[in-house]
C-alpha cells in the first residue's frame, strides 16, 4: 500500500445525525459548516448514520477523494464504535490510529436535550478539540509476538498436576516442576478428604501415574525454578535440579505452588508436650492406624484470625470436623470436642457434613480471642480449660490428645517466585491476581496464571476448578500462536532520560527497566509488557517518557483548543 | 447581563468515568452543558502540569476522574493519580486558588448519575466563585519590545567573539554533552541564522553558570546573550525541555497573573519572631512551593527557611516576611519568558517599596542575583540594600556579635553559580564556616571561580548529562573526605539529592554524602 504523506494534516470531519438522537438537539448542518473553517480540515460532511454502510463508505470515499490523512467522526462513543470507524480507515489505506473520535451523543445531545443551542456550541468545542488532537496523531503498529507452544507449571501438587494434564491434553508441551522428590504436594500427608471421606491416596495415585506417563508432560522432581527472563510468548526458564540444570522456553506459566500449614511452635504446649499435634500430624497418625486416646480436644484458629495473621484460612474448620468425624466413626466411645471461634462450613455439602458430625457426637464449644483455652498439665496435656461463651463460665475438658488446627500460610518461596515472575504478593505473602472479580486466575503480568492455595487457602475441589480455569487461560495464547501487544503504549526518548528510575518503581506491570546505554543507564520500556496506562510519563521529571496516542502535546492541544 | 457560565475540563479515565458519562447519556440524565471531556486511558496519565496548564488556559474548573481504588484497569494508576493530585492541590492551595476549582473523584462505569451530579455540583460551586481570573479574555496585553537577532548581538557585543573556543572548552555542559557548543551558538547568531539559533532545544541546556564568560578574552557575556536568545526563541514557541513537565514554570506563570492572596507562610509557627515593622525583610523565595513538589525526594527545603529565621532571631532581628511575595522571576527570565518576569518583578517591587524596608536578606542566591542585577536592569528600582544570609552572618562574625559552639564535622563547600561567579561572593560563606569551632573545611578540586554547577538551571533541560554532571561533582565532594557537602542554594540541594536518589546510578553509595544548607549548619551551631 502506498505510504501516505502525513506531514501536512488533511483532516476529514464526519458528523453523525444518529437519526434524531443527535440531529434533533444539535444543529448538525451548522456544526459541519463550523468544522469546515477549522485549520487543516479539508472536508466536512454529515451523515444520517455514520455507522451505517452508507456512512462507512462515505468515510472511505472521503479519504480517497480528499486525500485525507486524518479522520474525525463526531457521533456516539468510542467505547462502542471506535473499532468500526478505525476499520473503515484501515480499509481505505489509512492507519487506524490516525482516527479520532468525538462524542457528541452520549456526552452531549442526550444530556443537554433541553438546551439545543448550548449543545450545539458544546459539539463545536468538542470537534475543535478533536481536530487539534487529530492534527498531531501519528500512525502506530501493534506488534505481534510469537508464542512458544509450551507451558511451565510450577508445583506438582494436585492443583499443579491437574493444570499440567489439562494443558497437555490440549496438545501443548508442559514442563512440570516440583521441589520435592515426589509429586502429590500436601495431599501426600492427608488421610481422607472431606466431604466424601475418600482416601487422599486414591485421588493422588492415579493422577501421579497419569502425569508420569503422559507423553506431553516432562516432570522435574527435586527441582526449583532458578531464573525466568522474557515475557509472554517467550519466557526463558532455568531450573536448578538436584544434580543438573535445565533450560527451556515456554509461552505461558501457571503458578500452583500451594501453601504450607503453620507450625504452632510454643502455642498450647506444641513442641514441648508429646500429646499436642497439628491436624496434619494427626492425619499421618490416623493413616498409620496409631491409637489416639479416648478424649480428643481440637482448638481451631490457632495462629489464624489473630492480629499478626488476620485472615481466615477457610479450609481448617472442615479439616477439624472431618478428623473429629473420622475419630467418632471408628471409635464411637471416644469424646471429641472442637473449640472454635466461628465455623466455616459453607455450601450444602459442608453444612450436611457438619450436621452429621454433630449427630455422631462431636461437640462444639465456642471460645473468644480475649479468653483463649488454657492447657492444664505438666509433662503432657491432661485437661483443657475453656471459658464457655454461652454459659459464661469456665469448664474443664479431659484431654488425652490436643489437636491444633492451624492455617495455611504462604509458601516460603513465594517472595523469590514473585520477584522472578514480576507478579505481586498480597499483604500476607500469598500471590495476588490481576483482579479479584474480573481476572481471578490471571496475574497483571501477561502470560502468568495462578491457581490453588498459592493464591488463598483452597480445598481440593476449588483448587481443581481453578487449575482448569488457569490452564484454559494459559492455553489461549498457546493456541493462537501469537499475541498482539498494545499499540497505545509508553516510549522513552533516551537522550532526555536522566536514568532517575522514578518510572521503574511506578510501573504497575514492571515493564520498565533501567538498561545500560553509552556508559549510562536509561529507562527502557518493554513494549510487549507495557499496557499504556501512562503513569510513568506523568511522573517523569525529565519529560523523557511519552504515551503513544496520548502525548502531552496531544492532550494539551485539546486544552488549548478549548480556550482559543 | 448574561449569567456567568463556568467552563470545566474533565480528564476522564477511559474505563470508568468516561463510561459513566456515557451511561448518563444512555439514561438521558440531564446536566449542565459546561463540561468538556478529554478522554485519557487512566487517571494516572494525568500529570500535574496538565491540571495547572488547564487552569492557565482559563478553565474555571478541572475534574480528574478515575476508577475507585482497587478497580483500576491498570492495577494502581488511580492511586498514583491521587498522589499527584494531592501535590497539585497543595500547590494550588498555596497559590490561593479555591479548592473547588480542582477536584478528584472516583466514578465507576456504572455511576452515570454520580457523574451527572458531580458536574451539577461543580457548576453550582463555580458559579458562586465566579470566573477564573486566569481566563485569557480578562487579561491586559503586555507590550512586547520587538527583539531581533541583531539587537541581541549589539546589546551583548557578542560580535567580538574571536571564535577561540575557550568557552566551549570550559563549558561544563559540553564536557558531558559534546553536541552542545557555546561557540557554535554564537557563530550561528553572528551569521544571522535565526531559525538555527532559536529552534534548538539545546539552547536551553546552558546553565548560565558563567564559567565561559570568566575565560572569554573578548569579554562576551555569554549567559546574558543566551538569555536574550532564549527570549527570542520563547516568542517563537520554544521552551526547551522543561523539567518536571513544566509544572514549576506553569506555577510561576499562574502566580504572575494571579490576583489571589497566597497561603505561602502556613509553615511559619510562633517559634519564629517576625515583625511587620522591621527594617529588614527576609525574602523567602519559592521554597514553600518546593516542599510539596519535591516531597518525593524527601528534601525538607522549608528547614532552610526555618534555619534562616532562627539565625536572624538569634541575632536580634525580627524580620518582615511578605505573605504575598511572589517568585523573583529568575526561572522565567532565564527561560526567555520576559513577560512573566516583568509581571513578577513589578509585583515584588511594589510590595517591597510599600514595606519601606532598608535591607533584604536572601537565602536563595537566585533571588539575590535577580533582585540585585536584573530588577534594576529592567527598570525595577528597589532602593534598598540586598544581602545574602552568608554575608549578613559573616559581617556579624567580624563585628564579634556572633559566637558558635563547637561542631566537629568535616565539610566541603559548593559555590552556587549565582552567588559565586554571578556576584563574586566566595569569601563570606567560607568565613562563616571557619568561624564555627570544630568545622574543618576541605575544598573540592574545583572551587570558587572554577566550581562546577549542580547541573540544572531554571528547571529546564534536565537530562542524563545533567545527572552525569551532578555525579561528577558529588564524586569530587566525596574525594575530599568531607562528611557534609555544604551549599547556600536550595536548588543545589534538590539537584544533588535527586542525583543520589537516582536508581540508574551505578556509582550508588560512592556519591552518597550529606547535603546541607549553610544556614542549617549555622543554626545548629548557635549558642
Amino acid at each position: 500500500m502506498e505510504e501516505k504523506d502525513l506531514s501536512h494534516p488533511r483532516i476529514g470531519v464526519f458528523v453523525c445525525h444518529c437519526g434524531i438522537n443527535i440531529g434533533a438537539y444539535v444543529n448538525v448542518p451548522d456544526v459541519v459548516e463550523y468544522a469546515k473553517q477549522l485549520p487543516n480540515v479539508v472536508h466536512a460532511e454529515r451523515n444520517l448514520f455514520t455507522c451505517s454502510e452508507e456512512g462507512i463508505s462515505a468515510i472511505k470515499k472521503g479519504i480517497k477523494e480528499y486525500n485525507l490523512n486524518r479522520v474525525l467522526v463526531a457521533s456516539c462513543t468510542p467505547r462502542t464504535h471506535e473499532p468500526l470507524f478505525r476499520a473503515a480507515c484501515e480499509q481505505a489505506g489509512l492507519n487506524k490510529y490516525l482516527f479520532e473520535f468525538v462524542n457528541i451523543r452520549d456526552q452531549c445531545s442526550w444530556v443537554h436535550m433541553r438546551e439545543p443551542e448550548k449543545a450545539t456550541e458544546k459539539a463545536k468545542d468538542l470537534i475543535r478539540m478533536g481536530v487539534a488532537k487529530a492534527r498531531l496523531l501519528q500512525p502506530l503498529e501493534e506488534i505481534e509476538i510469537k508464542v512458544a507452544p509450551s507451558a511451565l507449571v510450577i508445583g506438582g501438587g494436585v492443583v499443579g498436576m491437574e493444570a499440567a494434564l489439562n494443558l497437555a491434553n490440549q496438545g501443548f508441551d508442559v514442563h512440570l516442576v516440583e521441589k520435592e522428590p515426589e509429586l502429590g504436594g500436601t495431599l501426600r500427608s492427608v488421610n481422607k478428604l472431606f466431604p466424601t471421606n475418600k482416601e487422599a491416596v486414591k485421588l493422588i495415585k492415579p493422577l501421579v501415574e497419569h502425569v508420569k506417563s503422559h507423553p506431553k508432560i516432562k516432570t522435574y522432581l527435586s527441582s526449583k525454578v532458578e531464573q525466568v527472563t522474557g515475557f509472554i510468548g517467550n519466557f526463558n526458564v532455568t531450573l536448578d535440579g538436584k544434580d543438573k540444570e535445565d533450560q527451556f522456553t515456554v509461552g505461558t506459566i501457571v503458578v500452583a505452588v500451594g501453601a504450607e500449614p503453620l507450625k504452632p511452635t510454643g502455642q498450647y504446649g506444641y513442641g514441648k508436650m508429646p500429646n499436642v499435634l497439628t491436624q496434619l500430624e494427626l492425619e499421618e497418625r490416623m493413616k498409620r492406624g496409631e491409637p489416639l486416646g479416648q478424649n480428643v480436644v481440637m482448638i481451631n484458629c490457632v495462629g489464624a484470625r489473630v492480629p499478626e495473621r488476620t485472615y481466615c484460612s477457610r479450609i481448617c474448620c472442615m479439616t477439624a470436623i472431618k478428623n473429629a468425624f473420622l475419630i467418632k466413626e471408628s471409635n464411637p466411645k471416644a469424646k471429641v470436642w472442637i473449640l472454635h471461634r466461628d465455623l466455616m462450613t459453607y455450601g450444602v455439602d459442608f453444612e450436611t457434613y457438619y450436621r452429621k458430625a454433630m449427630e455422631l457426637g462431636v461437640r462444639f464449644i465456642r471460645y473468644s480471642l480475649e479468653r483463649p483455652p488454657e492447657v492444664i498439665g505438666d509433662e503432657k496435656v491432661e485437661k483443657i480449660k475453656v471459658y464457655h461463651e454461652l454459659w459464661r463460665k469456665e469448664i474443664e475438658l479431659p484431654c488425652d490428645m490436643l489437636v491444633l488446627t492451624t492455617p495455611l500460610i504462604p509458601a516460603e518461596d513465594n517472595q523469590n517466585i514473585s520477584k522472578m515472575l514480576k507478579v505481586s504478593l498480597d499483604e500476607f505473602g500469598f500471590f495476588l491476581e490481576a483482579h479479584l472479580k474480573l481476572r481471578p486466575v490471571e496475574f497483571a503480568m501477561d502470560g502468568v496464571y495462578i491457581c490453588g492455595s498459592a493464591r488463598w487457602p483452597t480445598d481440593v475441589t476449588e483448587g481443581i476448578s481453578q487449575a482448569y480455569a488457569a490452564a484454559s487461560k494459559a492455553a489461549g495464547p498457546l493456541r493462537m500462536g501469537y499475541v498482539k501487544a498494545e499499540a497505545i503504549n509508553a516510549f522513552v526518548n533516551e537522550d532526555e532520560c536522566s536514568g532517575c528510575g522514578v518510572c521503574e518503581v511506578l510501573c504497575p506491570f514492571q515493564a520498565i527497566e533501567l538498561q545500560p546505554r553509552d556508559e549510562k543507564r536509561v529507562s527502557h520500556i518493554n513494549e510487549a509488557v507495557c499496557k499504556g496506562c501512562g503513569t510513568c510519563g506523568a511522573a517523569c521529571p525529565s519529560g523523557a517518557i511519552s504515551m503513544h496516542h496520548f502525548t502531552d502535546e496531544q492532550i494539551l492541544a485539546q486544552v488549548e483548543a478549548l480556550f482559543s | 447581563m448574561t449569567e456567568f457560565e463556568p467552563r470545566i475540563i474533565v480528564f476522564a479515565c477511559n474505563w470508568c468515568t468516561y463510561a459513566a458519562a456515557d451511561i448518563a447519556g444512555t439514561s438521558r440524565i440531564q446536566y449542565p452543558p459546561n463540561v468538556r471531556t478529554i478522554r485519557v486511558m487512566c487517571s494516572g496519565m494525568v500529570a500535574p502540569e496538565h491540571i495547572s496548564l488547564a487552569l492557565e488556559s482559563g478553565a474555571d474548573g478541572v475534574l480528574v476522574a478515575g476508577c475507585h481504588p482497587g478497580d483500576c484497569h491498570y492495577i494502581s494508576g488511580n492511586l498514583k493519580a491521587e498522589e499527584k493530585f494531592r501535590m497539585v492541590s497543595e500547590v494550588a492551595n498555596m497559590l490561593g486558588i479555591e479548592n473547588e476549582r480542582i477536584r478528584l473523584k472516583w466514578i465507576a462505569a456504572s455511576e452515570g448519575p454520580i457523574f451527572a451530579q458531580t458536574i451539577k455540583d461543580m457548576v453550582q460551586e463555580l458559579k458562586k466563585l465566579g470566573p477564573s481570573p486566569f481566563r485569557k479574555s480578562q487579561e491586559t496585553g503586555w507590550e512586547k519590545a520587538a527583539l531581533t537577532l541583531e539587537d541581541i548581538l549589539q546589546d551583548t557585543k557578542a560580535y567580538y567573539c574571536l571564535e577561540c573556543s575557550k568557552c566551549t572548552s570550559i563549558c561544563p555542559v559540553t564536557k558531558y554533552d559534546p553536541s552542545y557548543s557555546p561557540r557554535t551558538v554564537i557563530e550561528n547568531a553572528a551569521l544571522g541564522l535565526r531559525d538555527e539559533s532559536t529552534h534548538d532545544k539545546k539552547l536551553f541546556s546552558c546553565l548560565g553558570c558563567y564559567a565561559c564568560s570568566l575565560k572569554c578574552p573578548s569579554d562576551v557575556d555569554y549567559p546574558i546573550f543566551m538569555r536574550k536568545l532564549r527570549s527570542l526563541a520563547f516568542e517563537s514557541g520554544e521552551c526547551g525541555c522543561p523539567a518536571h513537565g513544566g509544572l514549576l514554570h506553569s506555577v510561576v506563570r499562574l502566580m504572575s497573573r494571579s490576583p489571589y492572596k497566597q497561603k505561602r507562610l502556613e509553615w511559619l509557627t510562633r517559634e519564629y519572631q517576625t515583625s511587620d515593622h522591621s527594617d529588614i525583610l527576609y525574602f523567602v523565595g519559592c521554597i514553600p512551593y518546593f516542599e510539596p513538589i519535591f516531597g518525593y525526594l524527601e528534601t525538607k527545603t522549608l528547614d532552610i527557611t526555618r534555619a534562616n529565621l532562627k539565625i536572624l532571631n538569634h541575632l536580634g532581628v525580627q524580620p518582615m516576611l511578605l505573605p504575598d511575595e511572589k517568585c523573583c522571576g529568575h526561572d522565567a527570565l532565564w527561560t526567555g519568558d520576559v513577560e512573566t518576569f516583568r509581571r513578577l518583578a513589578e509585583h515584588n517591587t511594589r510590595l517591597i517599596k510599600e514595606s519601606g524596608v532598608q535591607k533584604i536578606i536572601f537565602s536563595c542566591p537566585e533571588g539575590y542575583r535577580t533582585l540585585k542585577l536584573d530588577y534594576p536592569e529592567q527598570g525595577f528600582e528597589l532602593g534598598c540594600e540586598l544581602q545574602h544570609i552568608s554575608e549578613f552572618v559573616a559581617e556579624k562574625i567580624e563585628k564579634k556579635e556572633l559566637k558558635f559552639k563547637e561542631v566537629r564535622r568535616k565539610v566541603t563547600y559548593q559555590d552556587p553559580c549565582r552567588l559565586g561567579r554571578h556576584l563574586g561572593i566566595y569569601d563570606s560563606p567560607r568565613k562563616v564556616l571557619e568561624a564555627i569551632p570544630g568545622i574543618e573545611l576541605i575544598e573540592m578540586e574545583k572551587n570558587r571561580e572554577c566550581a562546577l554547577c549542580c547541573g540544572t538551571s531554571a528547571f529546564t533541560n534536565c537530562d542524563t548529562y545533567s545527572h552525569e554532571m551532578r555525579v561528577g561533582r558529588l564524586l569530587e565532594a566525596k574525594a575530599t573526605g568531607a562528611e557534609i557537602l555544604v551549599t547556600t542554594c536550595p536548588k543545589c540541594q534538590i539537584h544533588f539529592k535527586c542525583a543520589m536518589n537516582n536508581k540508574g546510578e551505578e556509582k550508588g553509595p560512592d556519591i552518597n554524602i550529606e547535603v546541607m544548607d549553610l544556614a542549617n549548619l549555622v543554626a545548629s551551631a548557635l549558642e
